[in-house]
């Protein structure tokens, strides 16, 4: 089913959009979050929080690019998931900070996700700016958190590129962020 | 000092990382497109695909041959002894000097129980092993599955395919007649025809591969096996 198609089920309130979307997208978006969270029950819950997400933006939202829409999401629940495991694993401080970030005013928020979105921009600007092999290997890395190995073979090219590009690729990111006054 | 500089630095880092989520939707739909661009891309080249074909045909009518052949030496009851040897020669030199495993699964062509998917019907967590191949003539998304019905069947087959150390001989890469994969039921997937690495494991998908070893007489018996029952 094309992603159009599926995107107008959940503008009909259809419950076959997440059964369609699961046949379409289930693995890539489980690979996504074992990638981040490692452990396939995490990544199961975490599917499912995206597919409720989904299905809570929709309408309003009309993705032209379904897969990429719900990779953000299922990236973000996933590091969600991950930083509250490890910050209660870690206990102590870590555990300390993570629950006075609820005191936290709102404000901070807001002004974060600005600042992440300027951020965003400026990626987006010096991933154009590269070649697309270059580009896909480090939104693979990055965005996809795929191994190195992973990247390797579903380029084509040897484990070797792969880490020079990507040391090259982040140097070339470094000096660009400086050039564009983004302060990190 | 350095301390504060490095949890700086490790902020920083987490925020670039957060930041990477909200890139361009079409950068990350381009970069999911060049997983299966590139993986049809490595699919074999036509002319190569059509000589592993013609290879899987001659392999199919020595067998079909061998056996016709066996059988009038019986109902003649005559004394064709030397020739049906001879035949099973034939058979058993393929068997020795090509590819065990892709005779094994090539003699399966009409047999076997194996069910044919595409590559979206395959449930990699489905939590059972199994061999998943693809003839060389078969479509672009057409695999066969079969399950490994014996008991500690990861174990096995994982077993088997530790014996696996033979190096492939640069005449032969890429000749095989199939392309064959196991999925262990909880994601992963391995070839019989690549050593055992991290790198070499797959997740929840098909990938396609340069083989690097021999799949064991072991493995192969498995497969047989499970082909047979």
């Amino acid at each position: 089913m094309e992603d159009y198609q599926i995107v107008d089920l959940y503008w009909d309130r259809s419950e076959r959009a997440i059964s369609e979307t699961d046949t379409k997208y289930g693995r890539m978006l489980t690979g996504i979050s074992l990638g981040l969270v490692k452990i396939k029950e995490d990544a199961e819950e975490c599917l499912s929080d995206t597919y409720l997400a989904a299905w809570n933006s929709m309408p309003d939202e009309r993705p032209i690019y379904l897969g990429a829409f719900l990779s953000k999401i299922i990236r973000r629940i996933s590091i969600d998931k991950y930083r509250a495991a490890h910050s209660e694993k870690r206990g102590g401080k870590d555990a300390l900070v993570a629950e006075l970030t609820e005191c936290i005013p709102s404000a901070t928020d807001v002004q974060k996700e600005y600042d992440n979105k300027l951020l965003a921009e400026a990626l987006n600007r010096f991933l154009y700016s590269l070649d697309e092999e270059k580009r896909n290997i480090f939104v693979r890395r990055y965005f996809y958190s795929d191994a190195i190995d992973d990247i390797a073979n579903r380029m084509n090219v040897s484990v070797g590129k792969v880490k020079t590009v990507l040391f090259r690729t982040r140097n070339a990111l470094r000096e660009f962020l400086l050039e564009e006054g983004v302060e990190l | 000092m350095r301390k504060a500089d490095r949890e700086r630095k490790i902020s920083s880092a987490e925020r670039l990382f957060d930041a990477i989520g909200m890139i361009d939707d079409r950068l990350i739909a381009e970069a999911a497109e060049c997983h299966s661009q590139n993986l049809t891309q490595k699919k074999i080249p036509f002319m190569r695909r059509y000589a592993v074909s013609l290879t899987a045909l001659l392999l199919v009518f020595m067998m079909v041959g061998g056996f016709a052949i066996a059988n009038l030496s019986t109902v003649l009851d005559s004394d064709s002894n030397s020739l049906d040897e001879g035949i099973r020669d034939d058979i058993g030199e393929i068997g020795q000097n090509g590819n065990t495993l892709d005779f094994v699964l090539s003699s399966a062509v009409q047999k076997s129980d194996a069910t044919t998917v595409s590559l979206e019907e395959i449930d990699f967590f489905d939590g059972e092993v199994s061999i998943i191949w693809s003839y060389a003539g078969d479509g672009e998304n057409e695999y066969r599955k079969l399950t490994f019905e014996a008991q500690n069947a990861e174990s096995k087959v994982k077993n088997c395919m530790s014996k696996s150390v033979e190096q492939i001989p640069a005449e032969s890469e890429d000749s095989n007649i199939c392309r064959v994969w196991v999925s262990y039921g909880n994601g992963e997937v391995v070839s019989p025809y690549l050593k055992e690495s991290a790198g070499n494991i797959g997740y929840a998908t098909l990938f396609e591969y340069s083989p690097e070893v021999v799949p064991s007489d072991s493995f192969c018996d498995l497969v047989s096996n499970a082909l047979n029952n």
